[in-house]
């Protein structure tokens, strides 16, 4: 196995502790935990190490542990090496816009693939820029995410996790450039909280100029500030889109990373817990759910240390 | 070249065309071995089999030679002229080939809806991408006939990509398993009278070759569905004997053989599983092997007679085996090529025995690969020499392991005996001198050596030769009172049972 640079083995390791109290929680036979693991699955060690699942003699996924987990993957050939390495391991062979049936809002996974988004945890590790839809202000990613919600909120409702890890590159359309420095800068003025870290994490220029309504080239900001605007948007986008579901969201994970030479990434961890309050006040929970977005935000460093903003 | 895409129609010639009829295969075990065999004619040294968790997708991917898409289309666009032999009927690595007429994609098709390809060649940059869709292959005869009389069979589309050059392999796809199959295969069926079946999914190479030996199973019934079809493949497939087959001491005088069969330098796991000849026999200590060697006008052959104490078990074991270009023959026959069911009854369940005959008998062997054709010149003089060993064999099996047994029981019985005895002098030690104690031992101790002494220690008498032999002592050794007395007590303790 080729060695994995220090903070994809931390977040790696990131994942793995906020598993436990879903694993705790999730009954016997139930999908706990699905995942992006590409061709070496350097995950499943360590869902095993730390006895999430179980291992047969020979490395395989236990019979015991077949229904907790499950991996998606749309390259075969990825496939065929993850069946390899761990037999019994059960393998979606798609991508996840496959599994989610589209990006559209009206058709809906059945089936095995419904129990599969239903699953306690889903580590969508995308290695993707968060792109925008045509012309459109339209992200498919969001679209996913809102679909995710409305599974789980279907009877027997589940509280789940998110873990969602982007390119941490901007290539936005100056359409969708001013709509998102609109969002932000609305949100600035409604989340006191979201709006004072915001400043800090930003600086007080940018963070100026979004609330001044001046025009920005996000793309054209330097890697780390791209960065910054999606750890602040991103979640914030996501607490929106769920809004209507009535659920409440705790980012407990919200970090940048990424030498140079190598890719700027973010990362995420956000818990969708089920607050009644939204039925009549929808407002109070979206905004204590943006006030917490930037609560946990950092970044972490090229030995892998997590170094939270402010410190 | 990379990037170019093409298509095309896999036609068979009109003779495969029954053949292609359900039945081919009588078990997904089947189909599966005819994948891994053409990996064997391949060249690959291991083959990777992934079923679980649930067979919606069997995986066979090995490190041979590939094939590239002017191979393709060669073995595929007419399944039945096969052209696996035209050169040579042996790999570059000089392994005999397996295959024959190049069918063993079509045992796929009774497995699945779909299969796929992926395969290189070592020194090409393409990866050849091969579907086959065999719905079409399944729709009535008259819409599949083409006018020149071939039958077109199902539909391939395929393309080439970029890979590696210094990559060399081939990666079979089987997706959309069709239902009674990947019920086997994944194990899915209810276990049977209640009982949880075993399983050999996850278990380690040693750990499955000590659950054979250890005799606890009787049947491969014992196992899942999933268990049952990996020894079937493991049986079939010419993959390496366990490390403890068979006891040290006899194993000696099969080295060569077991050598043979290593050096084909071929492994599978199944699921992770290193698979072996499930060919396991605990042995006991009057087991023997008997080895085989025949060199006939129409064919020759070599092999092992292994027998024991006792049924074989699993009972699938019993009987005999034929291998021919190292792949088995169907299974077991328990009958021995139709050996006389009446003659050595018991002791046919003793006996199981391997023969891998030379390719002469190949012409003998039926297209399914499970039977002989009995009338075949080469089956005929094989099965003449094999019964004449048989023979042999079971001779040796009455006279060294049944009669020898029938003494070790009787050494055992006297040995009980005299325990019994002993206990009961001893325990009147109190109310006997020590000299008649020791008279009495000493007496029957050469019992062990003196086989007419343990025929009278063993012998039964019944009650009337009791009193015989009673009244007789006492008569010598009782007052007329005395005896009276004695006599009585003796009848009602006698009546009392």
């Amino acid at each position: 196995m080729r060695a994995e640079r220090p903070e994809k083995t931390a977040i790696r390791r990131i994942w793995i502790d906020k598993l436990g109290p879903y694993h705790h929680e999730c009954p016997e036979g139930a999908l706990l935990y699905v995942f992006l693991p590409g061709a070496d699955g350097y995950e499943i060690e360590l869902l095993a190490q730390n006895e999430f699942i179980q291992l047969t003699e020979t490395g395989g996924i236990a019979q015991t542990s077949m229904l907790r987990i499950a991996a998606i993957e749309s390259n075969k050939l990825a496939v065929a090496a993850l069946q390899k390495k761990f037999p019994g391991l059960k393998i979606y062979e798609t991508n996840f816009q496959g599994l989610i049936r589209g990006d559209g809002l009206l058709n809906y996974p059945d089936g095995e693939h419904r129990q599969c988004c239903r699953a306690r945890v889903l580590n969508l590790d995308l290695n993707e820029v968060l792109s925008v839809q045509g012309d459109e202000y339209s992200f498919p990613i969001f679209r996913w995410i809102q679909k995710l919600g409305e599974i789980h909120s279907v009877a027997p409702r589940l509280d789940w996790c998110l873990y969602l890890t982007l390119h941490g590159e901007i290539k936005w359309n100056q359409n969708a450039s001013s709509i998102i420095r609109q969002f932000l800068s609305e949100n600035f003025n409604r989340a006191g909280n979201y709006a004072l870290q915001s400043r800090r994490i930003l600086g007080e220029e940018i963070f100026s100029r979004i609330s001044e309504d001046d025009e920005i080239d996000f793309s054209g900001l330097d890697r780390e500030l791209q960065q910054k605007i999606l750890m602040l948007f991103v979640p914030k986008k996501i607490a929106d889109v769920v809004r209507a579901q009535m659920w409440r969201l705790e980012t407990e994970v919200n970090l940048r990373y990424g030498q140079p030479g190598h890719a700027p990434m973010v990362t995420w961890v956000i818990h969708f817990k089920h607050d009644p309050r939204a039925a009549a006040t929808p407002d109070a929970v979206y905004v204590q759910s943006v006030n917490r977005v930037l609560e946990f935000a950092g970044q972490i460093d090229a030995n892998g240390e997590v170094i939270f903003d402010g410190q | 070249m990379a990037g170019e895409h093409f298509r095309g129609e896999i036609t068979v010639a009109a003779r495969i065309i029954d053949l292609l009829s359900s039945g081919l295969y009588e078990s997904p075990a089947a189909c599966l071995k005819e994948l891994i065999n053409n990996s064997f004619d391949a060249d690959a040294s291991h083959v990777d089999v992934s079923v679980k968790p649930d067979a919606n997708r069997i995986i066979i991917q090995d490190n041979g030679q590939g094939m590239d898409r002017a191979e393709f289309e060669r073995h595929f666009r007419r399944i039945a002229e096969s052209h696996k032999r035209d050169i040579q009927d042996v790999t570059s690595t000089g392994r005999p080939k397996i295959g024959k007429i190049g069918i063993g994609v079509i045992a796929a098709n009774e497995l699945c809806e779909k299969l796929e390809i992926f395969s290189t060649k070592v020194g090409s940059p393409e990866l050849l991408h091969v579907t086959i869709d065999f719905e079409e292959m399944r729709k009535p005869p008259e819409l599949r006939k083409k006018e020149d009389g071939g039958f077109l069979k199902a539909d391939y589309i395929g393309e080439i990509l970029d890979t590696d050059t210094a990559s060399h392999f081939t990666h079979i796809f089987l997706t959309e398993i069709r239902g009674e199959a990947r019920q086997i295969l994944a194990g899915l069926e209810a276990a049977k009278r209640g009982a949880v079946p075993l399983t050999l999914y996850g278990r380690s190479v040693e750990n499955v070759e000590n659950l054979l030996r250890t005799q606890h199973t009787n049947t491969w019934g014992d196992f899942d569905r999933y268990s049952q079809t990996i020894l079937e493949v493991a049986l079939n497939v010419p993959v390496p004997y366990f490390d403890r087959w068979l006891p040290s001491r006899l194993r000696k005088q099969l080295s060569l053989l077991e050598k043979q069969v290593q050096n084909l330098n071929f492994s599978v796991t199944y699921d992770g599983l290193m698979l072996r000849k499930p060919t396991v026999f605990a042995g006991d200590e009057v087991a023997l092997v008997r080895r085989f060697s025949f060199t006939g006008k129409e064919v020759s052959a070599e092999g092992y007679f292994y027998a024991q104490h006792g049924s074989i078990k699993p009972l699938e074991l019993q009987g005999l085996l034929t291998r021919i270009r190292n792949a088995a023959v169907g299974e077991y026959d328990h009958s021995f090529w139709g050996f006389s069911a009446s003659e050595y009854q018991l002791i046919q369940r003793w006996v199981s025995g391997e023969i891998w005959a030379d390719d002469r008998l190949e012409d003998a062997m039926n297209i399914d690969r499970r039977t002989l054709r009995v009338t075949h010149p080469a089956f005929v003089e094989l099965k003449s020499r094999v019964h004449e060993e048989l023979r042999q064999v079971f001779s040796d099996v009455r006279s060294r392991i049944y009669e020898v047994g029938s003494e070790s029981r009787k050494d055992a019985k006297a040995t009980d005996a005299l325990k019994v005895i002993s206990t009961l002098t001893h325990s009147e030690e109190s109310n006997l001198d020590r000299v008649t104690v020791r008279e009495i031992a000493d007496t029957w101790k050469s019992s062990k050596e003196n086989t007419r002494l343990r025929k009278s220690l063993l012998r039964n008498y019944s009650v009337p030769e009791f009193y015989e032999i009673v009244l007789e002592v006492a008569k010598a050794v009782l007052s007329p009172k005395q005896r009276s007395e004695f006599l009585r007590r003796l009848t009602e303790r006698l009546s009392r049972g």
